[in-house]
């Protein structure tokens, strides 16, 4: 990927809630950058933080969570310095698309599916559209028509509570898009739906990004889906982002034991991995040092005590391991 | 649809048949001898004895019912024992009086309590929502007859602002019946002085009856409105960017309507009761001061006819509400 250039780069963001006990940290030291047009997958089990990330990247965290630090840099801003006004106005559907988790809970079931996605066009359409509702209502024909809904016409007159699972998400699709966004934020797009139209959402979802140059992050806790459509992979555990890398290195190569443990084993549809004996930690109870260190097979003495630095490995490859880093270290005089 | 309207109908019958039952037994079950009060104070105990003979009040109660309930299944209300005119006569000669009193309260009770609660949501635990809360619960706990009587004393007595009682001042002839709404009536006929006059005269005794209402409006659409916000759908309407105001004001508000449009309904029922003492105090000729009146006489027939076209009213605005849910819900509308 271009370093030089990244349209999202998350550097050290952290952020905590407030809960009864005070404050506890949920995401802590978050990097992750994404090229134009590069679809980025994040991956992790779940209650590791990524749809915290996702709404933090929209501004949109709940009441009562506090930054502590970092930025979340797009486009040349820091989205952080920007308020809930502005977010709306200038980033929201027409800079950053959005395609959330549950369709069927997503789309307003009072309205019709046309007049929900003609709203988010009366506001964001850019220039080139047009301001008229003709013209937004003939882009969205035209989308309707590429996610392949049958007879858009009479489908966006249609109200939520008439469509299937997996045409809602195409149009959750159309409706992200329709904008013409730089970036697509895709929280788990499909784990509300059977396996089938899975396969058949992220094709569609990857193929329009090509098309457009739309930058993704697809959040999943599915490293396989992640093989099949994302350039690269950014994995989070309770928190924090440990390990980083493209798809060539998907493969052979990845070095944390987390990420080798999602590679090993497969999610079952309630998103717990089997396998991976343990359970994330809740963010009121972290570990000190390595948070992954007490389900870790490969847990030295020192992770229990002190969080291990992010490595460059190579160009594409970052890794927060003891592990890793403690064999690079051995490594190094052998090779000198 | 019609079928359910038609079911719906069906339904209602029964159910106001047990309301007449109830009625009929607590009105003699009280002490009361109409024979007495239509003697007059000189009569003596044989005319006294003639009278009962001849209304039949000396029959088993039961037997007076079948009549009472064969005479309405004939059609007919009956004839005031006092004033000897048909009961539906002068219900329908004050049914507008009452109909007028209790729109007006309900529409200023709507009107009011549903922007209060959404404003009050939108601010959930500031101190708005605070001082909201305070206002009503202040609202539900006042007894609208005291209230009545302050408003009265306060703005007709001390400020001389608001006329005292009755519907339109001394002197002045009402418009050519229409509907039969003075208000309405005097801007049909285009006397803007006689609607003025009329309007006055409405305000004191609407308000008093609408504050009740008023409060319980407000705190349903605030508990409905908090619900919708913690709503998916909520969300995600936010992350693509909704305008803040046409969120709140077509979306949420929309979605949070139903509840309070179930209160509306039933208050409407509520409101009639509390008109008969409201009406009591504003000398308002309408159904509650005819009611009041045919209790104090001991006229049977006429306070069994208010009850029943007051249950048929709640009836029917239930049915109504129905109707509503359905037009503001597609989900229900395929239910029907
Ligand atoms: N509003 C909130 N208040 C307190 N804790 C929260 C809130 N939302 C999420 N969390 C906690 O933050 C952690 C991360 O949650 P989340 O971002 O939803 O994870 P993921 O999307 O990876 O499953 C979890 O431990 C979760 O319980
Ligand atoms: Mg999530």
């Amino acid at each position: 990927m271009s370093a030089s250039d990244p349209l999202l780069r998350v550097a050290q963001f952290a952020l905590a809630f407030r809960t009864e006990t005070g404050l506890a940290t949920v995401l802590d030291g978050v990097d992750l950058e994404v090229a134009r047009g590069e679809i980025l997958g994040l991956v992790g089990e779940s209650g590791c933080g990524k749809s915290t990330l996702v709404r933090a990247i929209l501004g949109l965290m709940p009441a009562g969570a506090r930054v502590l630090g970092g930025r979340i840099e797009f486009g040349g801003q820091n989205l952080l310095d920007l308020d809930e006004a502005v977010l709306s106005r200038d980033i929201r559907a027409g800079r950053i698309g959005f395609i959330p988790q549950d369709p069927f809970q997503s789309f307003n079931p009072l309205f019709r599916v046309g007049s929900q996605m003609l709203e988010i066009m009366r506001w964001h359409a850019p220039p080139e559209i047009g301001r008229s509702r003709s013209a937004h209502r003939a882009r969205l024909l035209e989308l309707m028509e590429r996610v392949r809904i049958p007879a858009p016409d009479t489908a966006l007159k249609r109200f939520p509570h008439e469509f299937s699972g997996g045409q809602l998400q195409r149009l959750m699709i159309a409706a992200a898009i329709a904008c013409k966004p730089d970036l697509v934020l895709a929280d788990e797009p499909t784990s509300a739906l059977d396996v089938t139209t899975q396969q058949q959402i992220l094709a569609l979802l990857e193929e329009l990004a090509r098309e457009m140059n739309t930058a993704v992050i697809l959040v999943t806790h599915d490293l396989g889906l992640v093989a099949q459509y994302c350039d690269r992979v950014s994995v989070m555990y309770a928190g924090q982002t440990v390990e980083s890398f493209s798809h060539k290195r998907m493969l052979e190569g990845v070095r944390h034991p987390y990420t080798r443990l999602l590679l090993d084993c497969h999610p079952d549809r309630a998103g717990a991995l089997r396998g991976i004996p343990g359970i994330v930690p809740g963010i009121a109870r972290m570990p000190p040092g390595c948070r992954f260190g007490p389900r870790c097979p490969a847990v030295l003495p020192i992770c229990s005590t002190q969080r291990p630095k992010a490595e460059m490995l190579e160009a594409d490859h970052s890794v927060q391991c003891w592990a890793v880093s403690g064999s690079i270290a051995a490594r190094v005089p052998a090779d000198a | 649809m019609s079928l359910f309207i038609v079911r719906r109908l069906l339904l209602a019958i029964p159910a106001l048949f047990g309301l007449v039952l109830l009625t009929f037994i607590l009105i003699h079950a009280v002490p009361g001898d109409p024979a007495a009060v239509l003697a007059g104070d000189q009569a003596t105990p044989q005319q006294i004895q003639a009278l009962r003979e001849h209304y039949g009040f000396d029959r088993p109660i039961l037997e007076q019912f079948i009549r009472y309930v064969s005479q309405l299944a004939s059609g007919s209300l009956g004839v005031s024992y006092m004033t000897q005119r048909q009961i539906s006569t002068e219900i329908i000669e004050r049914m507008p009086a009452t109909f007028e009193l209790t729109l007006f309260a309900m529409t200023l009770a709507t009107a009011i309590g549903i922007p209060l609660g959404v404003i009050s949501a939108y601010f959930h635990n500031r101190w708005l929502d605070h001082v909201l809360r305070i206002i009503s619960i202040g609202g539900l706990a006042i007894a609208s007859f005291w209230l009545a009587i302050m408003l009265q004393f306060t703005f007709s007595m001390e400020l001389d602002l608001l006329p005292v009682h009755g519907r339109l001042s001394q002197g002045l002839t009402p418009p050519p019946f229409v509907t039969g709404m003075i208000v309405i009536d005097s801007l049909m006929a285009g006397r803007l002085d006689l609607f003025r006059d009329a309007f006055a005269h409405l305000i004191l005794p609407g308000f008093a009856l609408a504050v009740a209402p008023l409060a319980t409006i407000m705190r349903f659409t605030r508990a409905a409105v908090l619900s919708t916000l913690r709503r998916e759908y909520v969300f995600y309407e936010r992350a693509v960017g909704y305008p803040r105001l046409v969120l709140m004001g077509k979306y949420v508000l929309r979605n949070s309507l139903v509840t309070p449009v179930t209160q509306i309904g039933l208050l409407l029922g509520a409101i009639l009761g509390s008109a008969v003492v409201i009406e009591a105090i504003f000398d308002w000729p309408g159904l509650g001061s005819y009611a009041v009146l045919s209790i104090a006489t001991a006229d049977y027939q006429a306070t069994l006819a208010v009850v029943l076209i007051v249950g048929c009213v709640y009836a029917l605005i239930n049915i109504l509400v129905d109707l509503v849910h359905a037009a503001v819900d597609p989900r229900i509308l395929e239910q029907l």
